[in-house]
């Protein structure tokens, strides 16, 4: 299986690329599209600001391939926060590929970055959680998060639910980090990979 | 279970209230429509709303803003809140209310709780019972109580053919730390055909099994589903590391190679820790390397995050651990002698990699500690707080607390140390420094607010399993990842 692992200068791709070797396989690190249509899955490990990240896409020319994709997509932490239309972080324009606007996650009373391990509870079945239970925890590092919509499959409580994981046709995001996850994370990347 | 997400509306907006006093009100950015739909949108299908302007003041301003939730959703609402006369009760339940929630009236006016009965229905009546020790229900905003106990209030209540009842136990209410299950237990036994509703303290996920299995099939969830008490506390072990080598005596037998860290690691990544802390000791001049070098074997072993931190002084130091693998890296010396790298780092890097690791002395006899740095061995002099306080406003992610008095001595945790500094942070803190038995870690989070408890000897030792402290945290209702 080919396996792009989307490089834009921010993210931290070694955590997903090392998760990934330890479930056998071995993902490809790419900075431009070039050959983006010759794999079966495409991983965008987001970290860093949205502004930057956006920059970099444009920069590198990733708009128009990621929108057009029709195989699987992980956007991983950012990468999920960029499927949508806007963030309000430095007032970015996303993909655009699900409707609405992250926001910033209040902090009174709460700490911010919402960082640790929290529950992600399903709404309805998904293959990505296939064979983990509901309501496993999942490691998170964000300050920022996107609001319940259509295509939300998971959820996660912070200061107000928000969505910890999407689903649009063949675009999956999670804001948290299934490379940072133990046992499940693998398991959820395992099941990315098989669909 | 149902689950009941509760919201407590003050002239018609979302509130919270600290411990039940109204002048220290906290309003939420969202409408209560908005919150009503999203509820919706997740799955839930009914609603508990406190009226809190018809607790106080005995007239409701929110009448309107529940019309709304009602012509706007589909969810079953209960609503609560000074309701006392059968024409509020008829009021709420003409409006398309499920059901009414009624508190002191059930005490001082049993008759009107029999005639609404008798004229909407058993169904459309819910009782609350807020109970504080087991003599006495406690009514009026819980400013009164009145000497019954919880049974002998259940009988009354069941013989005028009150079905449902709503017990809420008021030291666990908004404490976050899970509801009182055997309560729960014991009145679910003595009276099965009441359906009993919880309150109080229910959060986690984990909570609502152990009230599902006392035989409660329905909680309030409040607080907790505001704040996200979700949120794991950490357990995280620590390892020294001099030459490659982990220090500190390693006894397991069981390991080829116990001074290994990766190998370690390894093991600590299966017992569940939900995070590791390497701190490499040695003193050579190619440190950078060897920092990195160690981040790059542990990233490729396990799946959990770790940080990595002794002697880091510069951007490039940072650069070369993150860049090898490391999620987080600590940082303490350099924090005081070169405050701007916090800044200019947590600004590259994102706060949530960089930790502040300090180790603090206390000035005897006072409520008041200095900065230790370069391994205990240089007073700084300086002011812990104003410290802490500056290392936030840099951007630092997280305090590592250590402590000079306690280190080593396994008595437990500085809770006066950790108290005060979980008062005045609003980032993470790691309680570290003291660990020596089980009951240090649950004090280190209970008592002391941290978020996270840091240990290297118990666990280095084999004195404890990093699953055991989980069980005895999980047992006593801190929520952890199991």
């Amino acid at each position: 299986m080919k396996i792009a692992l989307i490089d834009y200068g921010g993210g931290n791709v070694m955590s997903v690329k090392n998760a990934l070797l330890r479930i056998g396989q071995s993902p490809q690190i790419i900075r431009s599209p070039e050959n983006l249509f010759q794999f079966d899955k495409v991983i965008f490990p987001g970290q860093g600001a949205a502004g930057q990240a956006m920059k970099a896409l444009i920069e590198r020319e990733f708009i128009n391939p990621l929108q057009y994709l029709t195989v699987p997509f992980l956007g991983i932490c950012l990468g999920l926060q960029l499927l949508f239309e806007r963030s309000e972080e430095n007032e970015t324009e996303g993909l655009g590929l699900v409707q609405g606007c992250t926001k910033r996650l209040t902090s009174e009373p709460l700490k911010i970055p919402h960082m640790g391990w929290n529950a992600v509870k399903y709404l309805g079945k998904n293959p990505l959680f296939e064979g983990i239970p509901d309501e496993s925890y999942f490691y998170f590092v964000h300050s920022f998060a996107a609001p319940i919509i259509e295509e939300t499959c998971g959820i996660t409580f912070y200061d107000t639910p928000f969505s910890s994981a999407i689903q649009k046709n063949n675009f999956f995001g999670v804001q948290f980090h299934p490379e940072k996850s133990g046992e499940v994370g693998l398991r959820l990347l395992n099941n990315f990979l098989q669909l | 279970m149902n689950i009941i997400p509760a919201i407590d509306l003050m002239e018609g907006r979302c509130v919270r209230l600290k411990k039940g006093d109204f002048g220290q009100a906290t309003f939420y950015p969202q409408t209560p429509i908005d919150m009503a739909k999203r509820l919706q949108k997740m799955g839930y299908e009914w609603l508990h709303i406190i009226d809190l302007d018809g607790a106080r003041e005995g007239k409701s301003k929110n009448q309107q803003t529940i019309r709304e939730i009602l012509s706007q959703t589909t969810l079953n609402i209960q609503v609560g809140g000074g309701i006392r006369r059968l024409e509020d009760i008829s009021i709420f339940l003409q409006m398309g209310v499920a059901r009414v929630i009624l508190g002191s009236v059930a005490l001082k006016a049993p008759e009107v709780i029999q005639e609404a009965i008798h004229r909407f229905g058993t169904n459309r009546i819910v009782v609350s019972m807020d109970i504080r020790d087991d003599q006495a229900i406690w009514i009026s905003g819980w400013q009164e109580g009145i000497k019954i106990t919880p049974p002998e209030f259940t009988r009354k209540m069941q013989k005028i053919g009150v079905h449902t009842i709503l017990c809420t136990a008021i030291e666990c209410d908004g404490m976050m730390q899970g509801p009182d299950v055997s309560l729960y237990k014991k009145l679910a036994m003595e009276f099965p055909q009441i359906d009993w509703i919880a309150a109080g303290g229910v959060g986690s996920f984990a909570d609502r099994k152990k009230l599902e299995s006392a035989g409660v099939h329905s909680a309030v969830m409040g607080k907790a589903f505001y704040e996200g008490s979700n949120l794991a506390k950490r357990i995280i072990p620590c390892l020294d590391v001099n030459q490659g080598r982990v220090v500190k005596g390693i006894q397991f037998t069981d390991l080829c190679d116990a001074g290994d860290p990766v190998e370690l690691a390894r093991r600590y990544d299966a017992e569940g820790a939900d995070e590791l802390v390497f701190l490499d000791i040695t003193a050579t001049s190619d440190k950078r390397a060897m920092v990195a070098d160690l981040a790059r074997h542990v990233a490729q072993t396990i799946s959990i995050p770790f940080t990595i931190g002794g002697g880091i002084k510069s951007m490039e130091d940072i650069q070369a651990a993150l860049g090898a693998g490391a999620d987080k890296i600590s940082i303490e010396s350099a924090a005081v002698l070169n405050p701007e790298l916090i800044s200019e780092a947590s600004r590259y890097f994102g706060s949530q990699a960089i930790v502040i690791s300090v180790s603090p002395k206390r000035v005897l006899g006072q409520l008041k500690w200095e900065v230790i740095i370069k391994g205990g061995r240089e007073n700084t002099g300086r002011d812990l707080w104003e410290f802490l306080k500056e290392m936030q406003a840099r951007g630092a992610g997280e305090i590592l607390l250590n402590s000079i008095d306690e280190d080593g001595k396994e008595k437990g945790y500085d809770l006066e140390l950790l108290r005060a500094a979980s008062d005045i942070l609003t980032i993470p803190l790691i309680a570290s420094s003291g660990a020596g038995e089980l009951e240090h870690f649950y004090e280190g989070i209970v008592k002391g607010g941290a978020d996270a408890v840091l240990a290297a000897s118990v666990f280095h030792s084999g004195k404890f399993h990093v699953a055991d402290v989980k069980h005895y945290l999980d047992e006593r209702r801190v929520n952890v990842r199991l």
